[in-house]
C-alpha cells in the first residue's frame, strides 16, 4: 500500500463523513422545526376538545332539566285538568316509543374484536356493523321488547353503521367493545342467541361474544333530539 | 507498520459503518413521530369539529325548549296552550312508536326475484335495505305494508320472510316505503345505490327505486308480537 492509495482511502471517508454531517444536520434543522409546532397544536387542540366536550356535557344537562321542567309543568296542569288522563295516555306512549328509562329482566351481550388477527383477512377478526345489526335482528327474533347498544336505545330509526374505525348508533359514535342489552324472557333471548348462525359465525372467526342472564337489566330512554325523528312526517288521517 | 496502517482504516471504516447505519434508523424514526403526530392531529381537527356541529344542535334545542318554557310562563292560566302543549307531546310519542298512519314525501323500493327457481330475497337483504334506508333519514318505513318499528324483527323460515310475525313469501316481489324529507330524497338514493348494486351483483335480483311526492305508511297493529310490553317496567328512578 503506498501513499496514494492512503490518500484515496481518507479521502473517501471524508467524503462519507461530510455526506453524514450535512444529512444529520438538516434532520436535526427539520426535526426541531416542526416537532415544537405539531406537540404545540395537537395540545392546543386537545384543550379545546375538553372545553366542547364538557360544554356538551353542560349543555345536556340544562336539556334535561329543562325537559323534565316542561313535563312537570304540563303534568301538573293534567292533573287539575282532567284527573291526569292525558299525562296518562303520555306515559303510555312515550313507554310505547322508547322515550322512558325501563327495567325487566333479559341479557347483556358483549362484543369485542378477536385478539389475534386473522391469518388470512384481517378484517374477519374485527366487529362490523353488519355484524351488529344481524346481532339485534337476533335479539328481536327472541322476542325481546327492548334493546340498547352501548346506551344508545334502539329506535324505528336506529342506524348501525361504519363510520372510519368506529360505528354510528343514533348518530352517535362508538369504538369497540360494545354492549348490547335486551329486555324479554331471558331463557328465549338466551338460547334463540345460541342457535344463531351469526353466533356461531361470529365465534368461528375468533369475535369475542359473551352473552349472559340478568335479572334487572336498565335501559335509558332515547337521548337525542325528536323533532330530527319527526321530519317529514305527517300524521295521516288524524 | 504496513499492517498497522491498513487496521487503523479498517477500524475507522466499521466505525463510521455503525455509524450510517445509526444514523439512518434515527432519521428514518423521526420520519416516523411526526408521522404519527399528524395522525393525530388531523384525528382531533376531526372529533372537534364533530362536538362543535353537536353543541350546536344542542344549544339550538336548548334555546326551543327554554322559549317555551317563558311561553308557559306567561301564560298562567291559560288552559288551552297547556293541553295544545300536551297533546302535541302525545302525539310525537305516538308517532314514534308507531302508532298513527303517517304521510310525506319518499321512495318506494321494490325488490323483485328474477327467476324464482333459483333465487330469493334474504333476510339479510332487507336487513340492509332498511338499515341503509335509516342511514339515509328515513323517519318511517314499511316493508309490504308492515310498519317497521323499534323490535320489529326480519326472520327467515324456509320459503317465507316473517316480519312483525307475519309471513311473506320470499320469491315474490318486496315493496319497501320510506318516508325522507324532500330535501334529502335525492342524496338518499344515491346512498342506497351501493346496497342496491349488492343486492343484484349475483343476477339474481332486481330492484327499483322510485321518487314520490307523498306516500303514506300505516300503522303497527297492536296484536303484533313486536308490539308486546309486558316484560319491561318504567323504571323510576
Amino acid at each position: 500500500m503506498n501513499n496514494k492509495d492512503k490518500k484515496y482511502i481518507l479521502m473517501f471517508i471524508f467524503i462519507l463523513f461530510g455526506l453524514l454531517t450535512t444529512v444529520q444536520f438538516r434532520s436535526i434543522v427539520n426535526s426541531s422545526k416542526n416537532k415544537p409546532s405539531i406537540a404545540y397544536e395537537i395540545d392546543k387542540l386537545k384543550k379545546e376538545l375538553d372545553l366542547e366536550i364538557a360544554e356538551g356535557n353542560r349543555l345536556r344537562e340544562e336539556i334535561d332539566f329543562n325537559l323534565k321542567k316542561k313535563e312537570s309543568i304540563l303534568k301538573t296542569f293534567s292533573s287539575g285538568n282532567d284527573n291526569g288522563q292525558l299525562t296518562d295516555q303520555w306515559e303510555t306512549a312515550k313507554l310505547y316509543a322508547g322515550l322512558t328509562d325501563v327495567i325487566g329482566e333479559g341479557v347483556v351481550l358483549t362484543l369485542n374484536d378477536a385478539t389475534e388477527k386473522n391469518p388470512f383477512q384481517s378484517s374477519l377478526s374485527l366487529l362490523h356493523s353488519e355484524d351488529i345489526y344481524e346481532v339485534v335482528n337476533e335479539l328481536k327474533k327472541a322476542g325481546a321488547q327492548a334493546i340498547s347498544i352501548n346506551n344508545e336505545r334502539v329506535l324505528p330509526t336506529t342506524e348501525v353503521v361504519c363510520a372510519g374505525p368506529t360505528i354510528r348508533v343514533n348518530r352517535n359514535r362508538y369504538a369497540v367493545p360494545f354492549e348490547i342489552k335486551a329486555i324479554g324472557d331471558p331463557k328465549r333471548l338466551y338460547s334463540t342467541f345460541n342457535d344463531s348462525i351469526i353466533f356461531a359465525s361470529l365465534s368461528a372467526f375468533g369475535i369475542r361474544v359473551d352473552i349472559k342472564e340478568v335479572k334487572n337489566i336498565e335501559i335509558p330512554k332515547y337521548n337525542g333530539n325528536l323533532d330530527n325523528l319527526l321530519k317529514g312526517l305527517e300524521v295521516a288521517n288524524p | 507498520m504496513k499492517y498497522r496502517n491498513t487496521i487503523a482504516i479498517t477500524v475507522i471504516c466499521l466505525i463510521i459503518g455503525l455509524a450510517v447505519a445509526w444514523q439512518y434508523k434515527s432519521v428514518y424514526n423521526n420520519k416516523k413521530t411526526a408521522n404519527v403526530q399528524n395522525v393525530t392531529l388531523e384525528d382531533l381537527k376531526d372529533k372537534l369539529i364533530l362536538e362543535k356541529k353537536n353543541n350546536e344542535e344542542l344549544r339550538s334545542r336548548n334555546d326551543t325548549l327554554n322559549r317555551e318554557l317563558k311561553e308557559f310562563e306567561d301564560a298562567k292560566g291559560n288552559i288551552d296552550l297547556y293541553e295544545k302543549n300536551l297533546r302535541i307531546e302525545v302525539e310525537k310519542a305516538n308517532i314514534i312508536a308507531g302508532l298513527t298512519d303517517v304521510q310525506g314525501s319518499g321512495i318506494i323500493i321494490s325488490i323483485s326475484v328474477n327467476d324464482t327457481d333459483f333465487g330469493w330475497i334474504s333476510s339479510r337483504d332487507i336487513l340492509e335495505v332498511i338499515n341503509a334506508l335509516r342511514v339515509a333519514e328515513a323517519n318511517a318505513i314499511a316493508v309490504n305494508n308492515e310498519r317497521i318499528i323499534a323490535m320489529t324483527e326480519i326472520s327467515e323460515v324456509g320459503n317465507y320472510l316473517i316480519i312483525n310475525g307475519v309471513p311473506m313469501s320470499s320469491d315474490k316481489t318486496f315493496l319497501i316505503k320510506a318516508i325522507v324529507e324532500p330535501q334529502k330524497l335525492d342524496d338518499s338514493i344515491k346512498m342506497l345505490g351501493s346496497v342496491f348494486a349488492k343486492l343484484e351483483k349475483d343476477d339474481m335480483l332486481s330492484v327499483e327505486a322510485e321518487k314520490v311526492d307523498s306516500i303514506t305508511i300505516p300503522k303497527i297493529e297492536k296484536n303484533r308480537p313486536s308490539f308486546y310490553f309486558d316484560y319491561i317496567k318504567p323504571s323510576n328512578k
